[in-house]
């Protein structure tokens, strides 16, 4: 067995169901992994020993019983620091959120709760999850970005210091940081996990998003804290899928639509032909592979997707921003000043540019069941004054269709390269069900050298 | 709006409205972040929408 903190999401979870690994002493283990890895790679804002404890304890103890511990029975779990938890500082990474805490739980936090997960504590992300670069490091290389917004995140999970946590993705602050880190990212549909208690960057784009290390985990940890809720005007009101027997039934090869035009011309040359030999070795393992042009109305989706997440993330900042600006970062404050001028007609004509483009992308489904691009341009940047590039990820946040980023390699510096697979709206058994046969297919576990 | 406005055209409203909001000096320093978004709305204004497509928000 490995080291109780190098467990994924569901073999930990299995193991404590059956009683063969405490979930007490998992906790304590990941503590300790993170307490020896914390000086360097600076995951975390607040951790919650206690709490964490408390939760682990009560799970063994319903096992002892003979109890029901829920579907995560002693998971520990890390929170990006934009989830409310009831009575835990949530930041933001904003000085403006520097003494808040919450009197609530997300609706996501409650899940993870009563899935009998324990909740860690809170990692580190951008200022409101935006743009300005966070403090945490690549694990892989601390001079390399390790993307954002949900970096600390992304990273807690790399390092092995917990199976799983949650982020959010607005543009492409899950799927970016996983493929920097070398793990599994999954954004599902707009809807299908509730905002409630997220701090929002921008209400019509923002989704929960999932960090873990197999796409078995992503679709564990999908069953867990997916589903309607009232609290939130965007959540979908149908019952969840079968997720976790979905990614059981990924026997038969999926097709596979390939994206070139925007993403083969904007990808560096060696992610270029890395993603080429990964598609290449998907179709030797039996994938029908094809070519998928993009839609006329793709040229406009990143001018569009910044446009509302401007005017949004205005909105929701202006009375703080008009009392405070001094106190926000550059990159957000240019933005919120943008979003403050930005006309309501061209809101507006972006709003309905979004519906055109969703119409477009649901029709690229005809001939396949996924889509596949390079998760990111090139490999995390040596620059810590960026989170990285988001274009291969923000229209697929903006069109609200669920998408995964899957390991698939090592750059020639030794960085991790990923694939991005993304399905029709509303269809992550589907998304999960071709990720898991890629992901057999593709047979990569990154593991970065800390 | 229609996609003959030019981006300096548009970055001229967009500067003009900031410097309601925070003085004249003030938007002369947003003028490159306003800039970048004159050429959003730029982008956006050339693409063809049907005139009977509403926007759906969530």
């Amino acid at each position: 067995m490995a080291a109780l903190h190098a467990l994924g999401l569901a073999e930990a979870v299995s193991l404590v169901r059956t009683q063969e690994v405490s979930p007490v002493a998992m906790v304590e283990d990941c503590l300790k992994r993170i307490d020896a890895l914390e000086p360097m790679l600076q995951a975390w804002v607040t951790l919650d020993r206690a709490g964490a404890m408390e939760a682990a304890q009560r799970c063994e103890q319903r096992l002892q019983r003979g109890e029901e511990a829920g579907l995560l029975a002693g998971a520990p779990v890390g929170l990006k620091d934009i989830f409310y938890t009831a009575g835990l500082l949530t930041t933001a990474g904003s000085k403006v959120y520097a003494d808040f805490v919450p009197a609530y739980d997300a609706t996501s936090v409650v899940r993870l709760k009563e899935a009998g997960a324990s909740i860690i504590g809170k990692a580190v992300t951008t200022e409101f999850a935006t743009s300005d670069p966070s403090p945490t490091r690549n694990p892989w290389n601390t001079a390399h970005t390790p993307g954002g917004s949900s970096s600390g995140s992304a990273v807690a999970v790399a390092a092995r210091m917990i199976p799983a946590a949650l982020g959010s993705q607005t543009g492409g602050s899950t799927l970016r940081p996983a493929a920097y880190n070398g793990i599994v990212g999954l954004k599902a549909s707009y809807g299908r996990i509730s905002r409630y208690g997220v701090i929002p960057v921008s209400w019509c784009l923002d989704h929960v998003g999932i960090l873990v290390r197999s796409v078995e985990d992503a679709a564990l940890l999908l069953q867990a804290i997916a589903g309607p809720d009232p609290q939130d005007p965007g959540a979908l009101t149908e019952s969840v899928g079968a997720y976790t027997t979905a990614v059981q039934q990924a026997d038969t090869p999926p097709r596979i639509g390939m994206l070139r035009g925007y993403f083969a011309e904007h990808a560096d040359a060696e992610t270029r032909q890395h993603t080429d030999a990964a598609a290449q070795k998907l179709a030797q393992a039996g994938a029908a592979v094809q070519d998928v042009a993009l839609p006329p109305s793709f040229a406009s989706v990143q001018a569009a997707q910044r446009i509302i997440m401007k005017v949004e993330m205005a909105a929701f900042h202006a009375d703080m921003f008009m009392t405070q600006r001094d106190l926000y970062r550059p990159n957000i404050r240019e933005s919120i000043e943008s979003g403050l001028v930005i006309p309501g007609v061209d809101y507006l004509r972006a709003q309905r540019l979004r519906r055109l483009f969703q119409n477009e992308v649901s029709e690229m489904f005809q001939m396949v069941d996924v889509l596949l691009t390079p998760a990111t341009p090139a490999p995390a940047p040596r620059d810590l004054n960026t989170t990285g590039d988001a274009s291969f990820q923000s229209p697929w946040t903006y069109a609200g269709v669920p998408a995964i980023a899957l390991p698939s390699g090592l750059s020639e510096a030794g960085l991790p390269l990923g694939i991005q697979l993304i399905a029709p709206y509303r269809q992550e058994e589907q998304l999960l069900r071709a990720a898991r046969w890629c992901e057999a297919a593709l047979d990569v576990t990154l593991a970065p050298p800390v | 709006m229609g996609s003959e406005r030019s981006v300096e055209e548009v970055l001229e409203g967009l500067v003009a409205q900031a410097s309601c909001l925070w003085g004249e000096e003030d938007a002369e320093r947003q003028r490159p972040g306003l800039r970048v978004s004159a050429e959003h709305i730029v982008t956006i204004s050339a693409a063809q929408i049907a005139v009977d497509l509403e926007p759906r928000f969530f």
